[in-house]
Formats: structure tokens, C-alpha cells, sequence
């Protein structure tokens, strides 16, 4: 398996100052990864395969992963390295008519064509959230296997959430918002769990993810609700991986991915979509895609690709075409953290 | 093929019945051509599909609050067929 690390020198030391250490740790990490073909680089830096440096804009980036790949061969994982600022999510045109104005989205970085709706590389991204630390934790994560899942659902989506959550965790067990409210949310409950799963309502403009019983909204969890959290987090909530000038202090994504034993973080970065109850389809169909392929032991990258291949064609078999919704459900979701990660592993590495 | 204002009168009661923080509000309708996504089939490595699909969509929208008073858009989106059957009913998150 191959994988690219890509940065910008410039804009990453704008971000986290000193990158020294972090250059250090991925030295560090691609000499562990021994089953893992690993290139680092900057694409704002001259390197040994004489690949022009580009500006920090998008498109000039995705153009310069192309060059990467035409010089070394194909990638099976591409691992971006920074948020928004070091590189920037595409902002591509909203297929659905809501608030959004544009999807930011990774899905071009993920394709070869300029279909970018169907990925052919695992795509992740590490966000900087302003810290060396923040960063060179995310290439040192592991966690024992726990056998123990999470789930939480606002109460009106109950039916729809267990159809997702049964890959994972016994329905059952899902927990509701209501009655279920960040005064009441047991810190443990996240704790000692291999899948974290979150069906709940999101804003762009707050910290907070939300419940939902017939009129009532109330505040289901925040993020000082996490703490010693474990496993791989996917959320359908809106924004749910909407971190642009967010701290962990203010996005639930972040402060997940600040846990030494959260492996990732898998969420929409715009309004995202979903039934009420089964058939899964849109955001739910996607999530539980992505927990079937982690429970059968694929990493959280190929498990995110596949995800998305399994739920284009589910769409096409259902109705014949991708419609605008299912086509923002494919750019909108994201992958935060180390792609080569699996659920499954006991010990990672050292 | 214009949708008749008795179906959307018909959609309008399902909807006031199976969502009712919907009841009351005024879809917005939309039709659209779904031209044959030659390039997506292919990609997918399935048959390329020919047809064009005809479809209309009722948007139904409202904000709302939460507890600790952040407005949320909220928004109920019905899918219908070339024959106005309802293939998809969705909410956001």
C-alpha cells in the first residue's frame, strides 16, 4: 500500500510555529509503517522529483498530487496534513437548495477525474487546530479492542439511527436525545468503546450538538461532555466536521480528535440529510456503510472509500441516478485522522 | 408533466400527519431532468444507463430553536417520481 503525506511548509509554520517535531514524528511513523509505502511532502517546497510548487489553492494542489502520482506511481492513501488554512477544502457548488453556499469538501483530493463525486484514493486530513501537540498525537493513536459500542440518536430518529447503529452495536442500547441532555450525559458512556455513532442536530454556529422530540431541542451534548473518549466517531450531525477558525473548545470534531484513544472522526461539514426511519439513505445510509467495512477490519480509509462507492451504487440501483441530496452527502462527508488505522488493531504500534 | 395542485394537497396531509412540525408550512416545488450520468455509471464500472428521469421535489422549511436558543434551519424534502409517487422522504441533521 502506498500513501502521501501532503503539506505546505509555509502555511503549516504559520499554524503550529515550530514543525520540527512534527517532521520528526513522521519520519518516526514512516519507519514503523513498514507494510506502507510513505512519501512526505510540501507542495510549496523543490523536492528530489522536480515537481513544480504550488500555491496554497486547492485545485493547484489536487493538481500537484496528480504530479506526485505521475512521477512515483498511484496512491492508495492521501493524507492531508492541516486544516483549512494549510490546505483548503474545495468549496464546490451546492447541489441541494439550502443554506449552504458552497460544500467544502475533500472529495476532489480523493479523485483522479473531475468526477469527484466517486473517490479512487482514501482521503484524510489531519487538521492543525493550532498545536504541534494536537498534531503529532494523531500519528501515535491506538487503543485496546473493547468489544463495547455508543450510539446516541435524537429521539425522533430512533428507528432510522438503529437501522444504522445494528453493524456496530446492539440497537437496543442506543441512547435518546431526549431524555438524554448534556446535564445528563455520563462521561463514561464514551469511554472503553471501539464505535462512538451520533444521529443528532449540528449547527455551524455553535459548540453543541442537538435532540430532538416533536418541537423540543435540547442540548444533547457539548464538548466538555468528552473526556477519556475512545474509538472511531462518525456523526451525521450538520457541521458536525465543520472546524473552520474552531478550537477544540468549540467543536465537538476537535475535542474528539484531541483524545489520545479516538482513532478519527467522521462527519458532514455542511447540512447533511436523512430519513426519519428505515430504509437507510443519505447520511445514515453512508455512516452505516462505513461501520459495516470498519467491523470487518478494513482501515478507517478504505472503509470511508468504500462507503462512498457502496452508496453511490446503492443510489443508482434504487432510483437510477444520483439525486442533488445524494450527491451533497458525497461531498460533505470527511475523514479527520490517521487513514491506516483500524478499529480492530490491539496495539498499533509503539 | 406539471404537478396538479390536488397532489401536492394530498402530500401536504401525509406530511402534516407523519411530520407535524411540518403542518401548516408551504412546500416549495421544483422540477427537475435528471440527465443519464453516463460518467458516475461508468466510474462505478456498472451499465451505462440512457434514460432521463423526470422528478419534482417539495421543499418544506422552517427554523427552529434549541434550548440554548441557536436557530437551526430545518428542512423536510420529499422526492417524487415521473408519476408522483413519493420515493424518498428526508429531513436534516
Amino acid at each position: 500500500m502506498r500513501m502521501l503525506i501532503l503539506s505546505g511548509k509555509k502555511a503549516l509554520q504559520k499554524q503550529i510555529k515550530n514543525i520540527r517535531p512534527l517532521e520528526k514524528t513522521i519520519d518516526e511513523y514512516i519507519k514503523v509503517r513498514t507494510n506502507y509505502q510513505i512519501l512526505f511532502l510540501y507542495y510549496d517546497i523543490s523536492n528530489k522529483y522536480r515537481i513544480k510548487p504550488v500555491k496554497k489553492k486547492a485545485e493547484a494542489i489536487r493538481g500537484y498530487v496528480s504530479q506526485v502520482e505521475k512521477k512515483t506511481g498511484l496512491f492508495d492513501f492521501l493524507l492531508l496534513l492541516g486544516g483549512d488554512d494549510v490546505i483548503p477544502f474545495f468549496r464546490l457548488n451546492n447541489p441541494c437548495d439550502d443554506a449552504d453556499e458552497r460544500v467544502l469538501s475533500d472529495s476532489p483530493y480523493s479523485s483522479r477525474d473531475e468526477n469527484y463525486i466517486v473517490p479512487e484514493r482514501s482521503c484524510a486530513r489531519i487538521p492543525d487546530d493550532g498545536s504541534i501537540d494536537f498534531m503529532i498525537k494523531q500519528f501515535a493513536k491506538s487503543k485496546p479492542a473493547y468489544e463495547k459500542s455508543f450510539g446516541l440518536t435524537a429521539n425522533v430518529w430512533r428507528r432510522a439511527s438503529e437501522n444504522v447503529y445494528r453493524p456496530v452495536g446492539n440497537p437496543k442500547e442506543l441512547k435518546t436525545s431526549p431524555p438524554v441532555t448534556s446535564d445528563k450525559f455520563k462521561k463514561r458512556w464514551l469511554q472503553k468503546k471501539d464505535y462512538l455513532y451520533f444521529n443528532v442536530h449540528g449547527s455551524k454556529i455553535s459548540a453543541n450538538w442537538y435532540g430532538q422530540q416533536g418541537g423540543a431541542y435540547p442540548v444533547a451534548m457539548e464538548p466538555s461532555t468528552i473526556e477519556d473518549a475512545s474509538g472511531i466517531v462518525a456523526s451525521e450531525a450538520c457541521y458536525g466536521a465543520y472546524i473552520i477558525r474552531k478550537t477544540e473548545e468549540d467543536a465537538i470534531s476537535l475535542k474528539f480528535l484531541d483524545e489520545d484513544k479516538v482513532l478519527g472522526f467522521c462527519g458532514s461539514t455542511t447540512i447533511a440529510y436523512g430519513p426519519v426511519a428505515p430504509p437507510s439513505s443519505e447520511a445514515d445510509l453512508f455512516v452505516k456503510y462505513f461501520f459495516e467495512y470498519l467491523k470487518q477490519g478494513l482501515t478507517l480509509g478504505e472503509s470511508f472509500k468504500n462507503a462512498k462507492l457502496d452508496f453511490a451504487r446503492k443510489a443508482l440501483r434504487r432510483h437510477g441516478f444520483l439525486d442533488d441530496d445524494d450527491k451533497k452527502t458525497l461531498l460533505q462527508f470527511v475523514l479527520y485522522g490517521d487513514p491506516t488505522l483500524r478499529v480492530r488493531d490491539v496495539t498499533l504500534r509503539s | 408533466m406539471l404537478i396538479k395542485r390536488a397532489q401536492i394537497e394530498r402530500i401536504k396531509r401525509k406530511i402534516a400527519q407523519d411530520y407535524p412540525e411540518f403542518k401548516g408550512i408551504e412546500p416549495k416545488i421544483t422540477e427537475k431532468e435528471v440527465s443519464p450520468q453516463d460518467d458516475i455509471y461508468r466510474k462505478l464500472k456498472l451499465g451505462v444507463q440512457k434514460q432521463f428521469r423526470h422528478i419534482y421535489r417539495l421543499k418544506f422549511t422552517k427554523v427552529v430553536e434549541t434550548a440554548d436558543r441557536v436557530p437551526i434551519d430545518r428542512i423536510l424534502m420529499v422526492t417524487l417520481n415521473e408519476d408522483f409517487e413519493i420515493i424518498k422522504i428526508i429531513e436534516s441533521r
